[in-house]
């Protein structure tokens, strides 16, 4: 039966032990942050326009990648694994632990350490060189949409690290890169059977931050197999976390060493 | 049977029925007692490969210290995995406290600890493995800890990552003793430590066995642990060859050193020493023998067929 105090003991271990490792990680960001003020008030460097001060994305994305990675770290040795799987926890407390950890805990510690030494800088920057620049802070909608790529990439390494012994993190984006690849080319073939020649698929990469993709398509009304495509695509992002997290959970659970 | 009262009847229905209750008591008792039990387990590692054990059967119970023994790749950790749920049979099952041991439920875990060969510590001090790793044995007593830490000389401030191999040794084994689980499986324990921490090692573990406790050494030391051990299980060519008590066995066998071989009746096996020869009589005369773990085991495994004709069920 899931026990909350063991959950709770499970999540403080798993805490205590990657502290120190993941404290420096942060210290980097840190530090990264305060540089880029830095460069953009003393250097020069940038078009005065206080967005160039915001963290992109990917970076949240590779400090979950690399919190994740980290969680199941114990059960790439025989040794370390037997003491992890020996842990007197259940399945449940010891994937919730290792969940709460990479997800919520980990998005918390970096939007907070991003916002407060951004506030910090910011007003001492304002301060000494008596400027005005306006201080924005990653907030509301803007962070849910960050939170839910993070989760989906949280939740496929999440499965990589739970899965590969080794090098679970080079594994899982090896694997990663194989599914889209797979992906586009089957996608492409099918695609390009009903919309023909296209400049959007000469071979250029486009970054698309919207989410229509008849953006992609030159607004043409789309054939129904497209929609529909496009239609299971969001389905299967939103369903491939939670696929993750269970096809984790069973692993673990038939974990050996 | 004839009563000449009714007061008679019923003192004999009473007495028939406290007999019976006894039995079943009994009964209950020794199923209680049992805290491993194996039945019918096969294992391999890999389809194309032999089985590494074959329907084995196995009990160990409370108030024993069992000594597991077997030559290189007899399956010795293999079989401890097996017990602790590392690895799952193929086929039969591996009962740990009544509970199912591939379950890996805490209820079982927490009664449960099992002390590697190789030790794995964190990198961090002694208070902080505490601060891990302690608060999940709801028995842990850290005054027993701390007396182990005291008498194997560790300094609990030093960081463990940069401790010897000993030393870590010495800290996992206090651990695992102060967290007071009714089984404690070892592969190897004395396996890095010094001649006076191995006389230490045998003393604390004889302090903390009773009827509610079982431990399990698994060792090729035998010398180190042959005072403690008072239950022999010798595995070879996947199955128990021998499973006994110390006392069953010198019933049994008697242990001698002979300086020549020359009309020795009974004699059942020899090897040669500088000291003279170890021999191994068959125990006709209930006499008392030191038994020597080394020769038994040599016997053992040179005689299965004789060790089994011997040791008849």
């Amino acid at each position: 039966m899931f026990s909350f105090k063991r959950f709770t003991q499970e999540f403080h271990s798993t805490f205590l032990f990657n502290a120190k490792r993941h404290g420096t990680f942060l210290l980097i960001f840190i530090l990264w942050i305060i540089l880029k003020h830095f460069l953009f008030f003393k250097m020069g460097g940038y078009n005065s326009n206080p967005d160039d001060l915001t963290v992109p994305e990917f970076l949240f994305i590779i400090m979950t990648i690399a919190t994740t990675v980290d969680v199941f770290s114990r059960l790439r040795g025989p040794i370390s694994g037997s003491q992890y799987l020996m842990t007197p926890s259940n399945t449940g407390e010891k994937f919730a632990s290792a969940w709460l950890y990479s997800t919520l805990f980990t998005f918390a510690i970096i939007t907070i350490s991003y916002n407060l030494t951004h506030l910090i800088c910011m007003i001492a920057a304002n301060a000494l060189n008596e400027s005005d620049f306006p201080i924005n802070m990653q907030t509301g909608a803007n962070l849910w949409a960050l939170f839910r790529w993070t989760l989906l990439f949280q939740a496929i390494y999440f499965l990589g690290a739970v899965t590969f012994r080794k090098n679970p993190a080079a594994k899982t984006t090896v694997a990663l890169f194989g599914v889209i690849i797979i992906g586009g080319i089957f996608g492409s073939s099918v695609i390009s059977q009903y919309i023909g020649n296209s400049t959007h698929f000469s071979g250029n990469l486009h970054l698309q931050n919207s989410n229509d993709w008849k953006l992609i398509f030159g607004g043409e009304d789309l054939p129904q197999v497209i929609k529909n495509i496009e239609h299971a695509i969001k389905i299967l992002l939103h369903i491939i976390p939670f696929a993750c997290w269970i096809g984790s959970y069973f692993i673990l659970k038939n974990k050996q060493v | 049977m004839i009563f000449f009262s009714k007061k008679a009847l019923y003192i004999w229905k009473f007495q028939k029925t406290f007999f019976y209750l006894r039995c079943l008591s009994a009964l209950i008792h020794q199923i209680k007692k049992t805290m491993i039990e194996i039945c019918n387990m096969s294992f391999t590692y890999s389809k194309n490969k032999p089985d590494i054990f074959h329907e084995l059967n196995l009990q160990m119970k409370g108030g024993h210290i069992y000594g597991l023994l077997g030559k290189n790749g007899a399956g010795k950790t293999t079989l401890l995995k097996l017990m602790t749920g590392l690895r799952f049979p193929q086929n039969g099952n591996c009962n740990v406290l009544g509970m199912e041991s591939r379950k890996r439920q805490s209820a079982m875990m927490e009664d449960l600890y099992f002390l590697t060969e190789e030790i794995w510590l964190p990198d961090t001090n002694i208070s902080g493995y505490l601060r891990m790793y302690a608060a999940f044995y709801p028995k842990f007593d850290q005054e027993i800890f701390e007396r182990c830490l005291v008498e194997f000389e560790i300094d609990r401030h030093n960081n463990l990552k940069r401790m010897s191999f000993g030393q870590r040794k010495k800290v996992a084994i206090a651990f695992a003793l102060a967290t007071q689980c009714r089984i404690l499986i070892m592969d190897e324990p004395t396996n890095g430590l010094d001649i006076p921490s191995k006389g230490q090692f045998r003393k604390m573990a004889a302090e903390v066995i009773n009827d509610e406790r079982c431990i399990v050494l698994s060792t090729h030391q035998v010398r180190d642990l042959e005072s403690l051990i008072d239950s022999v299980i010798i595995l070879e060519n996947r199955q128990i060859l021998l499973n006994k008590s110390t006392e069953d066995i010198c019933q049994q066998l008697l242990f001698k050193t002979l300086f020549s071989l020359d009309n020795q009746p009974g004699l059942l096996y020899s090897e040669f020493t500088p000291k003279g020869y170890l021999a191994v009589f068959r125990n006709t005369e209930d006499m008392d023998s030191k038994l020597d773990l080394e020769v038994l085991f040599n016997f053992t495994t040179q005689n299965p067929a004789l060790t089994n004709e011997l040791f008849k069920k």
